[in-house]
């Protein structure tokens, strides 16, 4: 899949990817928060889905959105232990709708750019 | 188990004291329930410790939960901050240098005790070095706390930014060197204000001393002017006839201050001469001392011409400008 840069950018590399999954990290949470989540239980929806997740990143995460208003949160203590489920919020859904709109215009400019650039395309290697 | 609360605590400990306990619970569950549906039965400590490196450094996830952007000293102030302290610190080098060497010159080489004298050197700088250092980032730090990051933030229009040649325009890095320079000395001629003169042997009367302190005051009054009008210029951002007057002011002040001094220093030369130095190191330190006040008021004359040439040029014409002109 991936083609391997030089060993000496890779941590460069590294870090830039890490900033990209990071900066898509709140909309696919909040994409997934329609029902009512757990944190562990969106870890494992996103996993599933084949996004990697970094934990320790998350759960800061939510709580920064429930701060933020978008997400509202609730303690359950029904079950083996208490947990912290959260729902989108009103704001939280019509953020939703506004980002997932500049993220499809996002990703279509990205794949006209990379289209140009045979480094960047699918099949480069 | 224990891991994971170690774990657990290590995080917490580092976030306000309100949010512990609701972090606290969530991450617990969270690893919990991970550690579940990794593990089939009794989680090995292994396990665990596997779960807890996956999950991150208890400092990442910690900050992960702070607020961003808390500095001390941030990314706008850092370059102010280290030409600052790059200037301050070296200067101050210098003068302890310049003192240690007029001591061992008065003392002549000590036999045997060269170590001892390098030791003492070695911890003047420390000391100087240090002190101004703190002081420094001090300075910066309230900057930081009341001014900083504010521009940055409010409307605005690039049309109303001052022409780039605008010879009113106060530079932002000189205001804020212009307070914090004085600042420093301030604090240091305050606090080392008995170390300050010439001493013949270890444990005898520091002379000129008598002068030094004579006119700290005076001294400080100086260096208060100078910061007032800084962050005067701060805040305003530009030149005007009453600050640049006042600017004069603080000039000519400066330089009746330093022949007042050196007349002090001058007067002295017999004492010193009597006390035991040398007399042609009497000499050096009078002349050196005397020389100062006409340096400094070269410099303000220089600086006053050239003002008053490039407003007479009419335009502040910069450098660039001339050469550009002489290019074409």
């Amino acid at each position: 899949m991936y083609m391997q840069s030089k060993p000496e950018i890779q941590p460069a590399v590294d870090k830039l990817a890490l900033e990209l999954r990071r900066g898509t990290l709140a909309l696919a949470a909040l994409s997934q928060l329609g029902t009512s989540r757990h944190g562990y239980s969106l870890v494992r929806e996103l996993t599933e889905r084949g996004l990697e997740v970094e934990q320790g990143t998350l759960y800061p995460l939510l709580r920064r959105l429930d701060e933020q208003g978008l997400l509202d949160s609730q303690w359950n203590v029904e079950g083996s232990r208490p947990r912290k489920y959260y729902t989108l919020s009103k704001s939280g859904a019509a953020a939703l709708a506004s980002l997932a709109m500049t993220w499809r215009e996002l990703a279509r400019t990205m794949a006209e750019l990379l289209d140009d650039n045979p480094g960047g395309q699918d099949d480069a290697d | 188990m224990t891991l994971i609360e170690s774990y657990l605590n290590e995080i917490v400990r580092q976030l306000p004291k309100k949010q512990r306990a609701d972090v606290r619970a969530e991450l617990r569950a969270a690893l919990a329930d991970a550690l579940e549906s990794k593990v089939d039965g009794e989680a090995s400590e292994a396990d665990v410790v596997a779960l807890l490196r996956e999950f991150g450094h208890p400092e990442a996830v910690a900050s992960s939960y702070r607020p961003q952007n808390q500095y001390l000293v941030g990314p706008e102030l850092f370059p102010a901050f280290r030409s600052v302290a790059a200037v301050v610190i070296t200067v101050l080098v210098g003068l302890v240098t310049f003192g240690f060497l007029v001591d061992l010159l008065v003392d002549g080489p000590a036999e045997g005790r060269a170590w001892l004298w390098v030791l003492r050197y070695l911890g003047g700088v420390w000391d100087t070095a240090l002190s101004a250092f703190a002081i420094i980032v001090l300075i910066f730090a309230l900057l930081q706390r009341f001014d900083a990051g504010t521009a940055a933030e409010e409307p605005w229009d690039p049309r109303e930014l001052p022409a780039a040649r605008d010879r009113d325009l106060v530079g932002r890095g000189e205001a804020v060197v212009g307070i914090v320079i004085p600042v420093v000395f301030l604090g240091l001629l305050n606090i080392f204000k008995d170390h300050f003169g010439v001493r013949v042997e270890p444990g005898a009367v520091m002379l000129l001393n008598d002068v030094f302190q004579a006119s700290l005051p005076w001294l400080n009054l100086a260096l208060l002017l100078g910061v007032a009008l800084n962050t005067w210029l701060l805040r305003t951002g530009r030149w005007n006839w009453p600050t640049r007057l006042f600017n004069f002011g603080i000039d000519v002040y400066w330089i009746v201050l330093l022949f007042s001094i050196a007349a002090g220093v001058v007067a002295r030369k017999a004492t010193l001469i009597g006390a035991g130095v040398p007399e042609p190191v009497a000499g050096i330190i009078v002349t050196i001392v005397a020389f100062v006040p006409w340096l400094v008021m070269l410099a303000v004359l220089w600086g006053v011409a050239s003002f008053l040439y490039r407003s007479h040029a009419g335009d502040g014409g910069s450098a660039g400008d001339t050469a550009i002109r002489k290019a074409g």
